[in-house]
C-alpha cells in the first residue's frame, strides 16, 4: 500500500431537508458529505448548519463544478473559494468528478463524460496536478454515470480513470451505482471495471438509487439503492476492503430515519467482509 | 481551438437546444438540462411559480434559460436576471415578484455580521454625529414596487385569496433584511426610504438628514431620524459605524 487509507465508516450526503433532524437527533451516521457549491455563500442558514453539524461529525467536501475535463482554463476564483471553505471546515477530503460541466464560460450543471484519449488524459492529469498543488492536498475524482460515448475513445473508462489517478497521484471516489448505470448503458461488465481499479487509490464509495427504463438506466438519486447495486457493492467491498461508504439521495428525499436505516443495510451487508 | 474544445462546444450547443445533433444518448443530457435548470428556478422563485402555475412557469423558465444560460459555478445564481427578463418581456408585475423573491434569496445567505448595540451608538460624542457613516448588514436591501407584490407573496404563501394586482402610480418602498437566520420585510415611508437609500450608499449622517428637506415630516427631522435609527438598531440592520 502507498499510504494508509482512512476509514471513517458509513456516511450520508447532508441535505438541507435534514438539517433540523441532524441537529436535534444526533443520528447514527459516522460522517457527512456536503455539496461544496451549496456553501460558497456569505452566511445565513447554510453556513450556520454547516458549522453546527461539522462540530459534531467528520465531513467530506464533494464538488460538482470543478469541471476538470473542460477545455476552458481552470476557474481560479472557484478554486480560491474552495480553498477558503476547506480551511474553514477541515474536511476528511475534497472530491469532484471526472467529467466536464461546460465550456466557453457556460455551466450546464451536469456531469458530462469525456472522450477517453491520450490527449484528453494528458489534459486532465495536468489540471489535477494544478488543483492539487493549489489546494495543497490530493483530491478524489469520481466516475460519473454516462449516457453517450465517443467514437474517438482509445481506451475504456476504467483504464482512463486508473491512469488519471496514477499519473496525477490523485485518489478515487468509486461510485458503485455509476459503474452499474454506465455498464448497463454501454454494455460492459461492471466487474471488469472494478477489477481494473487499484484498491489503494479508492478512498470512498458512493451508493445511490437509479431509474431503470429497460433500454436505458438513469442515475436519478431519487430511489433507495437497488438490489443489483447492493450486490455489486458487496463484490466491491471484498475487492477494496474497508472503504468510506456514502449514501446519496437528491430527489424525493425521505425522512432522515429512512436513510439511516438504508445506511444500516450497507453496514450489515459488508460486515462479514470488513471484519 | 483544440479537438476537445471543438467537441465540447458542439455538444454544449446541442444540450442548450441551439442546434440539433444526432448522437445517441445526447437527448438525455438535453432533457435533463432543461428540467434541472427549471427546477432550480422554481426553488429560487417559489411564489412566482405558484402565481403563474407550473406549466406557464416552465414555459417562461425555458425562454429565460435559453436567453441566460448559467455562467456560475453554483446553480443558485441561475435566476439572477429573471426580474429584468420579465420586465423586458412586458410582464412588470411578474418582474417585481421576481425582484422581491430574489432579494429575499440574497438576504437568506448573505454574509453574517453582529448587529451594533444601542450602547455603542449612544457612546458616540455628539460632535462626531454629522460625519458618521453607518454600515449595514449585508442582507439589507431596498425595493420599490408599483404592484402590491409583498402582499401577493404572503397570500400565495398562505394559499389565501390574492389581493388585486393593480398598478399604483406612486410606488411603495420596501425594506428586506435578515436577523440571525430569519428574513424580514416591511414597507417604508418615502422619507425613511430616501434616508436609508443615502446611508446605504455610504453618505454621511448630516447629508442623509439634509436629504429630508423636501419631505413633509410629522415632527422635526432630528427627532424623526432618532426614531428611525432606534428601530434600525432594534431590527439588527446596522453593524458598524465609521
Amino acid at each position: 500500500m502507498l499510504w494508509e487509507r482512512p476509514f471513517p465508516g458509513f456516511g450520508l450526503g447532508l441535505r438541507k431537508e435534514h438539517y433540523q433532524a441532524v441537529v436535534a437527533g444526533s443520528p447514527a451516521v459516522d460522517w457527512f458529505e456536503i455539496l461544496t457549491e451549496n456553501y460558497l455563500v456569505g452566511g445565513g442558514k447554510p453556513l450556520y448548519f454547516l458549522e453546527t453539524i461539522r462540530a459534531r461529525y467528520p465531513m467530506a467536501m464533494h464538488g460538482v463544478s470543478l469541471s476538470i475535463g473542460s477545455a476552458d482554463p481552470l476557474d481560479r476564483t472557484y478554486l480560491k473559494q474552495l480553498k477558503t471553505l476547506v480551511e474553514r471546515i477541515e474536511p476528511l477530503w475534497v472530491s469532484d468528478h471526472l467529467c466536464w460541466t461546460g465550456v466557453g464560460g457556460i455551466n450546464l450543471h451536469d456531469l458530462l463524460p469525456l472522450p477517453y484519449t491520450e490527449a484528453v488524459l494528458a489534459h486532465v492529469v495536468e489540471r489535477v496536478l494544478q488543483v492539487q498543488e493549489f489546494l495543497g492536498r490530493r483530491i478524489l475524482l469520481e466516475n460519473v454515470s454516462s449516457y453517450l460515448q465517443f467514437p474517438e475513445s482509445e481506451m475504456p473508462e476504467w483504464e482512463f480513470l486508473r491512469q488519471v489517478a496514477e499519473r496525477a497521484d490523485c485518489l478515487i471516489l468509486l461510485d458503485i451505482n455509476n459503474v452499474y448505470v454506465s455498464a448497463r448503458n454501454h454494455g460492459f461488465d461492471p466487474w471488469e471495471y472494478l477489477e481494473a481499479i487499484p484498491p489503494e487509490r479508492v478512498w470512498q464509495f458512493h451508493l445511490a438509487g437509479h431509474t431503470d427504463l429497460g433500454d436505458r438506466v438513469i442515475d436519478t438519486h431519487d430511489h433507495p439503492v437497488r438490489d443489483e447495486v447492493w450486490r455489486l457493492f458487496r463484490q466491491a467491498a471484498r475487492r477494496f476492503g474497508p472503504t468510506a461508504t456514502l449514501l446519496e439521495r437528491d430527489d424525493r428525499i425521505p425522512p432522515l430515519e429512512e436513510l439511516v436505516q438504508e445506511l444500516d443495510r450497507a453496514r450489515a451487508l459488508v460486515r462479514d467482509c470488513w471484519q | 481551438m483544440t479537438r476537445l474544445a471543438r467537441l465540447q462546444h458542439q455538444l454544449q450547443q446541442a444540450i442548450l437546444g441551439r442546434i440539433e445533433m444526432d448522437w445517441p444518448g445526447l437527448e438525455i443530457y438535453r432533457d435533463a438540462y432543461r428540467l434541472r435548470l427549471t427546477e432550480a428556478l422554481e426553488a429560487e422563485y417559489p411564489m412566482l411559480t405558484r402565481w403563474l402555475g407550473q406549466e406557464r412557469f416552465s414555459r417562461m423558465a425555458w425562454d429565460y434559460i435559453r436567453a441566460h444560460p448559467s455562467r456560475h459555478r453554483s446553480i443558485r445564481w441561475i435566476g439572477r436576471h429573471l426580474a429584468e427578463f420579465l420586465h423586458r418581456r412586458g410582464e412588470p408585475a411578474h418582474g417585481e415578484m421576481a425582484a422581491f423573491e430574489w432579494a429575499l434569496g440574497l438576504a437568506f445567505d448573505s454574509a453574517d455580521a453582529v448587529p451594533l448595540s444601542g450602547e455603542t451608538l449612544a457612546a458616540v460624542p455628539p460632535e462626531r454625529w454629522p460625519d458618521l457613516r453607518l454600515e449595514f448588514h449585508a442582507s439589507v436591501s431596498l425595493q420599490r414596487f408599483h404592484y402590491p407584490v409583498p402582499r401577493l407573496w404572503k397570500a400565495l404563501q398562505a394559499e389565501t385569496r390574492l389581493p388585486d394586482c393593480v398598478y399604483q402610480q406612486e410606488p411603495q418602498d420596501w425594506l428586506i433584511w435578515r436577523r440571525e437566520l430569519r428574513c424580514y420585510f416591511r414597507s417604508l415611508s418615502p422619507a425613511e426610504a430616501r434616508v436609508l437609500e443615502w446611508l446605504l450608499d455610504g453618505e454621511i449622517f448630516s447629508a442623509a438628514c439634509a436629504c429630508l428637506a423636501g419631505f413633509d415630516l410629522p415632527g422635526d427631522a432630528a427627532r424623526q431620524m432618532a426614531g428611525w435609527l432606534q428601530r434600525w438598531l432594534e431590527d439588527g440592520l446596522v453593524v458598524r459605524i465609521a
